[in-house]
């Protein structure tokens, strides 16, 4: 039996040594420091292509850059159409979208009115002016002159002087967005919101119902006119009472239904809180004021975007970290599995 | 050739130096890893082709990975022989059986002047390592044939020092046992 120090020597001695044409051909790979192939997404495989490459970028900028010039023209041509007819570019691009989303675009577009007529809506905006504290009367005056313009009135008014006001607007339905140009070029709108309600289905319930009341009233009279005894006449009489004051109570339901899809109701906020500006610029034009309320906008924008982004991505990186990481220990497992087992 | 002294070839000073230095240098780890990498993967896989490729292979991976090595862990060695292990033991699991037990033939002709009993001792140990199980094989190779430090070894498979040597100690006395059977 070998010494320790012996044996040490020996399994030292008995060391494995590399054959020397693998360890020669290795100094070259080390030299060269481990060519590989080029892969596709690498420089030297996309050098020789590059024309081509720049110029599938330039196609696909160029297709970006179209798509995107459409989808701005669209924008701005619904712009310029409010403006033509109604001169409604002073209102923020902010309030657009929430309109559009709220009317599901039945309200708020010239290709929309046919369906609008088709259909019973309820439609309510309420909208912002901010002006200056001395304006404020004189823009509320405004306000009631636009709605007596349109054919519309004042439900409720609520002014304080040099403060605020409160105007509820009613104007026929069809007259809402030439209503909401006007009050747009009155004052600076800070804020918009529009909310249709679609009562279609309820208009034609309600006046199914008074139909059918109509006729069981008809049928009423009907059968009173050829009762025979007392007896029936008074239950007939009685019974016909009953039918009566249904159909009107459906008849008023109905007529309260059409008042509300007929008149649009335009919640009026004037605030005196502007310093300066309290007039809204003349159609087409963009303010300084505006351009901070879109820059702050925008970034609002971008913040919520950032916020949803991460809402989105955190937790599939979390994932994903418990993942590589539940990979990791498997793979480790397995590697002295692997040692365990050989 | 006497590994003892190439190993204080000037590279040493550089890798395990009491202040190591921030960047790997790979080429000196090469230079002096090279022969120790291919004599544990050998020692361990009992398959020289296997042995070359996992060598190859762990210097490639060291190299494309040469950004991440963080001298606070650990030498350059430890490093570059956990690279190693884990190559060695993917082949292991790609394999699923090992080669046939013994060690691989020496590449160069044995010293003439070589007294025959030292040849013949050295084949006994070939034959008694290739006995041995997988993880003896690996603790001898890393001790013996790459003669990393306990604290190295401790580093690359992943125990305390004190186990490293307590490890190394039994499976030597294993091998010890494998020569007397």
């Amino acid at each position: 039996m070998p010494e320790p120090f012996d044996l040490e020597a020996l399994v030292r001695a008995a060391r494995p040594e590399p054959a020397p044409a693998w360890a020669g051909k290795l100094d070259r790979r080390v030299a060269e420091r481990f060519p590989s192939p080029p892969r596709w997404w690498q420089w030297e495989s996309v050098k020789p292509n590059l024309r081509a490459v720049a110029a599938l970028g330039a196609v696909i900028v160029v297709i970006v850059a179209i798509v995107g010039v459409a989808g701005s023209a669209n924008l701005g041509g619904d712009d310029a159409g409010n403006s033509s007819s109604s001169g409604s570019a002073k209102v923020p691009a902010m309030a657009r979208p929430e309109a559009s989303q709220d009317s599901a675009g039945a309200a708020s577009g010239s290709a929309a009115a046919p369906l609008a007529q088709d259909r019973k809506q309820i439609q309510s905006v309420a909208i912002t002016l901010s002006t200056k504290p001395a304006d404020v009367e004189d823009v509320s005056d405004k306000v009631i002159r636009v709605a007596d313009t349109l054919g519309g009135y004042i439900q409720r008014s609520s002014i304080t002087a040099r403060q605020s006001a409160e105007l509820t607007v009613k104007v026929p339905a069809d007259k809402l967005e030439p209503a909401l140009a006007q009050l747009s070029r009155i004052a600076h709108v800070s804020s918009r919101t529009q909310d249709t309600e679609d009562v279609t289905d309820q208009a034609a319930q309600l006046n199914s119902a008074v139909r059918d009341a109509r006729a069981y009233r008809d049928s009423l009279r009907n059968r009173l006119a050829h009762a025979t005894t007392d007896a029936q006449t008074a239950s007939l009489r009685a019974r016909l009472q009953r039918a009566e004051q249904r159909l009107r109570s459906r008849e008023r339901a109905v007529a309260q239904l059409s008042r509300q899809t007929s008149y649009a109701t335009i919640d009026v906020n004037i605030r005196g809180d502007r310093k300066s500006g309290a007039v809204a610029a003349p159609a087409g034009r963009w303010t300084p004021g505006d351009a901070v309320h879109d820059a702050g906008r925008v970034l609002e924008v971008v913040a919520g975007v950032a916020v949803i982004a991460a809402a989105v991505a955190l937790p599939i990186a979390l994932l994903a970290l418990i993942a590589v990481g539940l990979e990791r220990l498997l793979t480790k497992r397995r590697r002295e599995r692997a040692l365990e087992m050989a | 050739m006497d590994h003892d002294e190439r190993r204080s070839e000037g590279v040493t000073a550089a890798i395990v130096d009491a202040a190591p230095p921030r960047t790997l240098d790979f080429d000196a780890l090469y230079r002096d890893a090279r022969d120790d990498v291919y004599a544990y993967a050998a020692t361990l896989l009992r398959d020289r082709a296997a042995a070359e490729d996992v060598a190859a292979a762990a210097f490639e991976r060291a190299y494309r990975r040469r950004g991440r090595y963080d001298a606070r862990k650990g030498s350059p060695r430890a490093w570059l022989f956990g690279i190693a292990r884990n190559a060695a033991l993917d082949e292991l699991r790609r394999r699923k059986r090992v080669a046939a037990a013994s060690l691989p033939i020496p590449s160069s002709e044995p010293d003439p002047g070589e007294a025959a009993e030292l040849a013949a001792q050295k084949q006994a140990v070939r034959i008694a390592l290739g006995k041995l199980g997988a993880r003896d094989r690996e603790l001898i190779a890393l001790k013996y044939h790459a003669e990393l430090s306990n604290a190295e070894i401790a580093e690359v498979i992943g125990v305390s020092v004190t186990n490293a040597g307590t490890l190394v100690h039994r499976a030597m006395t294993k091998l010890r046992e494998t020569l007397d059977a």
